[in-house]
């Protein structure tokens, strides 16, 4: 196994993120995912992890935080931008069908197509982006092999095939900090990561985003994977 | 509780510059008005903690400062606006009643199996009539067949036909109703502008949650204080905002209904 020291991860982005959650995308998010994506393309289809009652957790290149030995972690952050900006940025994409193409490829339609209501409905909506030139992710764990696993994605959060999220660099390198402190908090010492409340037993300095209820570890979406936590203090 | 509150940044607020201008309506005329209502049909005001009813309950207070006030419960409403409504009643000593739905909107959203992918969807139960006519003919009952409340014409296509037909009966904002009750809106013909400058005006408190949506970067349209969730607005981004804003609740909402994901 090879030694797990304290990590800065930065990823230098050309424009910024899109996020709708108060906090961006967990490391531990995206290693889970770029495993996944090399498996599926290594191995014949298999069920969708989200379709399995309890997915099995993935070999990540992390250290475990067990304070809270039921709903334990992997000691890794979400992102952390360089800003912090009091005004949002809000951009909005928007779907319509278009009536012409449907004609031409349909050979029956009904009387009307509705894009007020129904499976054709126009969508407007807004999608909150953090302007940054670079994020920072604390963990513990090994950088050889988090680099390897970060260097294929090219782009993160919402919008990606849209050319949100564009990520030019990835650097991975030691930090001075300890393991908790690798594990849970931002640079500016906030709470970074949504985490049981054991992990905060006796540090009660520490700035969150309040009692929730969240994904402690990959895969985020699944609910076997929510529990009662505190939130990441916003950012 | 907070008053109105002006933005804290230097710029120019027009809210608080509309607050300022002389008020478009004659508010003396309206308060007579909302009297004369409750004078002929008995009845209350339905309170919902939005900006709208609220200026139709500061008009409402002044013809009659113990009028029933009646918030109709869905069990959906955001955290903060139940705080409000507690604050804004000790603060104002209403005389309020809180009438829940029979159901809760969510059990009514579960039970109807279409936010699911791996469900059956059942025969739906209405809504409208579990948030607002049930309850409605609760208090009808109980305080008699008037009803003042907040609604305004430009708020949808339906409202301004509803009170144009009110002009041609010759009782602008009255509506005459099946179920026996006659409802006044003093605010019928009021823009959303007028709204915010009247409560500018008398330093109302208004509900926090519009601030927050304000911070968070909603549009207009989208400061909204009604329920958590229902079908609408959810393709204008309602629960992005709720993501953003409530995380927590959203992820119990996402939990229930696991369709409501895709909406965010």
């Amino acid at each position: 196994m090879t030694a797990h020291q304290a990590l800065r991860i930065t990823a230098t982005l050309s424009v910024g993120i899109a996020h709708a959650s108060p906090w961006t995308v967990a490391l531990d998010g995206l290693l889970a995912s770029e495993i996944w994506h090399q498996t599926k393309r290594r191995q014949p289809p298999t069920a969708p992890a989200m379709e399995a009652a309890y997915p099995p957790d993935l070999d990540l290149p992390l250290a475990r935080c067990e304070l809270d030995p039921t709903w334990w972690h992997w000691a890794a952050t979400c992102g952390w931008p360089d800003t912090r900006s009091d005004d949002p940025e809000i951009r909005y994409w928007s779907t319509r069908l278009d009536q012409r193409h449907v004609g031409q490829t349909a050979t029956r339609l009904p009387q009307h197509l509705s894009d007020a209501k129904g499976p054709w409905k126009a969508f407007w909506m807004p999608l909150p982006v953090t302007v940054t030139k670079s994020l920072v992710w604390h963990a513990f764990g090994d950088p050889e092999a988090i680099l390897e696993l970060l260097e294929p994605i090219t782009a993160i959060g919402k919008k990606r095939s849209q050319g949100e999220g564009r990520v030019t660099t990835w650097r991975v390198e030691p930090a001075p900090i300890d393991e908790f402190t690798a594990g849970h908090l931002s640079p500016a010492g906030e709470l970074a990561r949504p985490c049981s409340p054991a992990c905060l037993r006796g540090r009660p300095d520490i700035t969150d985003g309040g009692a929730g209820y969240a994904a402690v570890r990959p895969p985020h979406m699944h609910p076997s994977r929510r529990t009662d936590v505190r939130l990441p203090a916003p950012i | 509780m907070c008053a109105y509150q002006r933005r804290s940044s230097p710029g120019l607020d027009p809210t608080a510059l509309r607050g300022l201008l002389r008020p478009p309506h004659d508010t003396d005329h309206l308060v007579d008005q909302v009297r004369a209502h409750l004078e002929l049909h008995d009845g209350y005001l339905a309170f919902s903690g939005g900006k709208d009813s609220l200026v139709a309950l500061h008009l409402a207070r002044q013809a009659d400062p113990n009028v029933p006030v009646c918030f109709f419960d869905d069990g959906l409403a955001y955290p903060e606006t139940y705080t409000y409504i507690a604050d804004l009643t000790a603060a104002w000593n209403l005389n309020l009643a809180a009438i829940r739905s029979p159901k809760s909107t969510l059990e009514i959203l579960v039970a109807d199996g279409s936010w699911s992918h791996h469900r059956t969807v059942h025969a739906r139960n209405s809504l409208m009539s579990n948030k607002i006519t049930k309850p409605a003919t609760i208090a009808h009952q109980r305080y008699g067949p008037g009803l003042i409340w907040g609604l305004r014409a430009d708020e949808s296509e339906a409202r301004r036909r509803m009170f144009t037909a009110s002009i041609a009966s010759g009782t602008p904002g009255s509506c005459h109703r099946t179920d026996e009750t006659t409802t006044f809106s003093p605010v019928w013909n009021w823009g959303s502008d007028q709204i915010w400058g009247h409560i500018a005006r008398y330093e109302i408190p208004v509900n926090p949650v519009y601030e927050k949506l304000r911070r968070l970067g909603a549009p207009t349209h989208a400061q909204r204080v009604s329920s958590l969730l229902d079908a609408g607005h959810l393709e204008l981004g309602r629960m992005v905002w709720l993501k953003r804003g409530w995380p927590e609740l959203y992820q119990v909402l996402v939990d229930a209904l696991p369709r409501a994901a895709e909406y965010a």
